[in-house]
């Protein structure tokens, strides 16, 4: 961890109005290279907090620095600079890849918007070797993809970018276990080659112990608990992380009865 | 206490935010009305035509058209001074009860405009009486059956087509059937109450029969709420179940009434021609197809008042009959009746299609201009229909009619297409506009565009593509809404995609295709409608063989040589039965 932070959030406050703050005057560091887990039951703000931090979103107030300058959100702007930096990866990758667009198509499309270069096939391979895919993915459909293809090319899209910070919304949640780890492995690997830093939301703790250094707990908008993930799991401070540890399921051969 | 009054406070915005859209609303209709005024009021201005010479040889035909004569006439018509002081001169004169003089008879107007609209109202009148009973009749199974539990679905494709033939057509047929064959009624004229039957069946049963559809269906999925049940087990009397039922129901489908009505407006146009009735609606015809403008300002002037006064009580009923709901605006939207239709029904569409093509195909090779034959020649085998009153082949005729109709209709369709995206892009901005031009009859656009631009066939497309977008808007709206609202749209930033590209490149493309379908869809209704202008005159000019010119020119010699009339009443039919069974198959995949 560098001396100043990569991110910084400096008193965050969002609700749909007045009376309801779905985030409550939420400040936050985070370094360069840090990978994070952040867990927190559902509506707790999560999701919203992510959608703030990557600026699709705007807060009623507050501030968000990035490598120390102050970042100016405002939805549908171009924010070329910080768009380059910081990236995401969806909860349901069908729902956030266009559907009728081929994946060559919609991996170039960052990259010329962005002007990162020309998306030649060159490029476009690298990408899309990078997620482990073979290459005639790319004349493929989204919407021919299959869940863990799908997650991949959203990755790869991501990834394309060549972000410094990737943010993450539960990206397992609709995959199956195998494939679960899979992606796990993927994140770790291409965190590690690119020296990228990571902020994943999700409901599943291996996922935080396998990959994340620091772990977040969130309820009701706050943050209740921000500790190495080592330590928080050990000594968990407060309800909440108890039970989330409790609910890991482990596999006991004999303990299933039948009724009678 | 503290929390208690954050709770009122935050109520209270909501319930001024409800109202300022309310207000934004109002807003957009009161200038939309007032627009539709002003543009009425400018009629003379913007006719672009100089009344003085054609006043000079009505008025005095004696006398020679000199410059200064011509000069005199224009200064006391006031044309001269411009449009605005012209607009501010009618509306006063309005005031004051003048409604000018007209330009081909130099009498004044107010009187004789007030004696045939008394004529429209009875009329009207007879019609809607006629309307509501058949409304009612088709509720009457639909209440039975829900008294009983069991759910009730109109459904019948015959019925539904029978109800949804324009109101000339089934005029035509009418008269056909019930004056000519039968000899029951009379054919003209307005001297009696045997004189009113026809007309207001003709005006009656399309509305009444739409009417009860709705109702009914309305009914049907009242009866299915847990209320209903809760109420019966509690042992309420059976005519109280009914009457909360049908009230619940009837909210629902008030407004759709309120249109209905509002529609009749504009059929009468036709009515009143095809049975020489000396209403508002023949005055005004005849006033658009003479260019006598102050009486067209007049006649249009009264219709939209008439359509406003039945939107206003519409809504005070609905107010009456819905009370507190309606305010906190827990209602339900209406629905459309939609026709289910079983797999050989689906055929129905392509069936019609098939004889279309057939028609299309038997009759192009044909001359449909020259005179070849004796005038009303009856049907034989070298001449299917029959030849009109000139003498000209009415196969021919009708195919290369009906090639230029359908590509015309899907000309203006398409046209309604991209005007109902680019609008469907600011709903709440243009809910006025969709409104007026959801309650406008296409036949009043017609009377305003022939007045404007003349009677023609581009006059008469524009007229069709001003009432026929609104529908297109309002699905465009509500799709773009959903679309924008996907998490792909929505994270489209992140990659650096603007608000224009996103527009143009992600949301054009998924929006555009459901919007295709429901403007073709919408082709053999455009079709009709441009029909019924054709057939009032306001459309496509002689000899052009346009079906609803075709049958007008044919209803005169109906006592005579029925063919002349059976033959584009048939096709038109044909074209009816397509418009509702491709909106009944295919409609419910979009």
């Amino acid at each position: 961890m560098s001396k100043v932070p990569f991110l910084e959030l400096e008193k965050l406050r969002y609700g749909r109005d007045r009376a309801s703050n779905i985030i409550h005057q939420l400040s936050l560091n985070i370094g360069q290279q840090e990978r994070i887990g952040l867990v927190g039951e559902s509506g707790c703000g999560k999701s919203t907090l992510l959608k703030l931090i990557l600026g699709v979103i705007q807060a009623q107030s507050g501030q968000i620095h990035c490598e120390g300058e102050p970042i100016r959100i405002k939805p549908w702007r171009p924010m070329n600079h910080y768009r380059k930096l910081v990236q995401y990866i969806p909860q349901d990758p069908h729902t956030a890849l266009p559907p009728q667009q081929t994946v060559a198509k919609l991996l170039s499309e960052p990259v010329k918007r962005l002007k990162l270069g020309t998306p030649n096939t060159q490029v476009l391979q690298r990408a899309i070797e990078q997620v482990e895919l073979p290459h005639a993915v790319l004349t493929q459909k989204a919407s021919e993809l299959s869940g863990g293809q799908a997650q991949r090319v959203a990755l790869a899209r991501a990834l394309i970018i060549k972000p410094k910070f990737l943010l993450a919304d539960e990206p397992t949640s609709g995959l199956d276990l195998p494939l679960r780890e899979q992606i796990k492995g993927l994140l770790h690997q291409v965190c590690s080659e690119n020296h990228m830093g990571l902020l994943v939301v999700t409901h599943d703790i291996s996922m935080v112990s396998g990959l994340c250094e620091r772990m977040l707990v969130m309820q009701q908008g706050h943050i209740i608990e921000d500790r190495l993930t080592e330590e928080a799991l050990r000594t968990p401070n407060n309800i909440y992380t108890q039970r989330l540890l409790e609910a890991v399921p482990t596999i006991h051969a004999n303990t299933w009865h039948s009724p009678s | 206490m503290k929390i208690r009054l954050r709770h009122t406070l935050s109520a209270a915005g909501r319930v001024l935010d409800l109202d300022r859209s309310a207000a934004f609303t109002l807003c957009s209709r009161l200038l939309s009305l007032a627009g539709v005024v002003v543009l009425v009021a400018m009629l003379p201005w913007l006719s672009g035509q100089d009344p003085a010479l054609a006043l000079l040889r009505a008025r005095f035909s004696e006398q020679n058209p000199t410059e200064e004569t011509l000069n005199a006439i224009r200064e006391s018509l006031g044309l001269d001074q411009g449009p605005i002081v012209l607009m501010f001169n009618w509306l006063k004169g309005l005031f004051h009860g003048d409604a000018g003089v007209s330009w081909v008879s130099g009498k004044p107007l107010l009187g004789d405009m007030l004696q045939a609209a008394s004529v429209s109202l009875t009329l009207m009148g007879f019609a809607l009486g006629t309307a509501f009973v058949i409304a009612l009749l088709l509720c009457v199974p639909t209440i039975r059956r829900g008294l009983r539990g069991q759910a009730y679905r109109s459904s019948g494709i015959l019925a539904v087509t029978f109800t949804a033939l324009p109101e000339f057509v089934l005029a035509s047929m009418l008269l056909l059937l019930g004056a000519v064959w039968l000899g029951w009624l009379p054919t003209y004229g307005w001297k009696g109450i045997s004189y009113v039957v026809l007309p207001a069946l003709a005006l009656a049963i399309p509305a009444g029969g739409y009417l009860g559809r709705l109702l009914s269906d309305n009914i049907a999925q009242v009866f299915t709420e847990a209320w209903v049940a809760t109420w019966s087990v509690a042992g309420v009397s059976r005519w109280h179940i009914v009457v909360a039922v049908v009230r619940r129901a009837l909210a629902t489908v008030l407004p759709m009434i309120g249109l209905t009505v509002v529609a009749l407006t504009g059929s009468a146009v036709a009515i009143e021609k095809i049975f020489a009735i000396p209403g508002i609606g023949r005055a005004t015809l005849g006033a658009a197809i003479a260019k006598d403008v102050p009486a067209l300002q007049l006649g249009i002037l009264l219709m939209l008042l008439f359509a406003f006064l039945v939107g206003m009580v519409v809504n005070i009923l609905k107010t009456m009959i819905l009370g507190r709901a309606l305010r906190q605006g827990a209602m339900p939207i209406p629905k459309e009746a939609d026709v289910v239709m079983s797999k050989s029904t689906r055929l129905l569409p392509l069936f019609c299609v098939f004889v279309l093509l057939a028609l299309m195909l038997a009759g192009l090779p044909r001359d449909p201009y020259s005179v070849e034959f004796m005038r009303l020649q009856a049907p034989s085998m070298a001449l299917p229909f029959g030849a009109d009153a000139m003498g000209r082949d009415l196969l021919a005729r009708l195919a290369h009619g009906s090639l230029y109709t359908c590509v015309l209709a899907i000309l203006v369709a398409l046209v309604c297409l991209m005007i109902g995206f680019l609008i469907g892009q600011f709903p709440r901005l243009m809910a006025g506009p969709i409104e007026v031009a959801n309650a406008l009859p296409p036949i009043l656009s017609g009377l305003l565009v022939a007045a404007v631009y003349g009677p023609g066939l581009v006059g008469a497309s524009i007229a069709v593509i001003i009432v026929s977008w609104a529908p297109l808007a309002a699905h465009a709206a509500a799709l773009t809404a959903e679309v924008k609202a996907r998490p792909y749209i929505q994270m489209l930033p992140l990659i650096g995609v603007g608000m224009i590209r996103r527009n143009a490149f992600y949301v054009f493309p998924a929006v555009i295709k459901p919007l295709l379908r429901h403007a073709m869809l919408r082709v053999p209704g455009i079709a009709l409608t441009l029909a019924s202008l054709g057939f009032l005159g306001l459309g496509a000019m002689p000899p052009s063989p346009e079906w609803g010119r075709i049958l007008a020119e044919g209803l005169p010699y109906i006592e005579r040589s029925y063919w002349v009339v059976l033959a584009p009443v048939s096709a038109l039919a044909l074209l009816s039965v397509l418009a509702v069974s491709t909106a009944s198959a295919f409609g419910n995949r979009r």
